[in-house]
């Protein structure tokens, strides 16, 4: 499923992928996989991630649906 | 010294050169991320699993069925096995480090594949390369040029899709 939040994120803070990916320690193709939901990263990697981009886990990573 | 073989040391010490020029006094750690980390424990694998399924046709068929020395076959099948890897890796962008230059890793690759293909061919042409009917073992460069250059065809076409994702 496409984390479309997470791309929202980054384009709220008009970051592109490379930015985000320098500033997380990841490669850019690596943040492609996961806002395309190829990818389903680590728990370290999910903080960074929200760390950078100013949100919480819940509102970049949860999936309302899995909550029933 | 053959002609052949002057040519390969040729080769090699020309290669190291240019490996000293490149990489001394800057060497880095090459990083891969925890989805790099993760397709290249795959692509491991799978190399592992297409070594063992080669050797296993290769054992069953016998070795008089392909033109090949018997030697070289082994050189071959191992080849196979590291082109699996790289070709999987680069294929899912596991290949190049987190910080790394590809298009340094793209040219170091594509002159080694050039001069080990050239190199392959002048051995062919030269008629040293088939001995007994047999693809001899002084041919493992022209298999080694391949890979290099396979491999950097497949860098190149995920570059190219990266270009159009961006």
């Amino acid at each position: 499923m496409k984390n479309l939040r997470l791309k929202a994120a980054r384009a709220g803070k008009d970051m592109s992928q490379q930015e985000l990916a320098d500033a997380v320690g990841v490669s850019r193709q690596t943040i492609s996989a996961i806002e395309k939901g190829d990818y389903n990263p680590t728990i370290k990697l999910c903080r960074s991630i929200c760390r950078v981009l100013g949100k919480t886990l819940d509102e970049l990573f949860w999936e309302e649906d899995e909550e029933g | 010294m053959r002609f052949g073989e002057m040519g390969a040391v040729y080769v090699f010490v020309i290669i190291f050169f240019i490996g000293v020029v490149l990489f001394s006094g800057k060497r880095k750690d090459i990083n891969y991320d925890e989805r790099q980390a993760l397709y290249r424990g795959r692509g491991y694998r799978y190399a592992f699993f297409a070594v063992i399924g080669c050797n296993l046709i290769y054992g069953f068929l016998g070795t008089g069925i392909f033109p090949v020395d018997p030697d070289l076959m082994v050189m071959v099948i191992a080849l196979f096995g590291v082109g699996t890897y790289c070709v999987y890796c680069a294929w899912k962008d596991a290949y190049i480090g987190v910080r790394q230059n590809w298009k340094k890793v793209m040219w170091s690759l594509a002159l080694i594949g050039v001069i080990d293909l050239f190199n392959g061919i002048t051995i062919i042409l030269s008629g040293r390369g088939v001995e007994n009917g047999r693809l001899s073992q002084s041919t493992l460069s022209l298999f080694i040029g391949i890979l290099f250059l396979v491999l950097c065809g497949v860098l190149t076409a995920r570059n190219l899709r990266r270009d159009n994702e961006e």
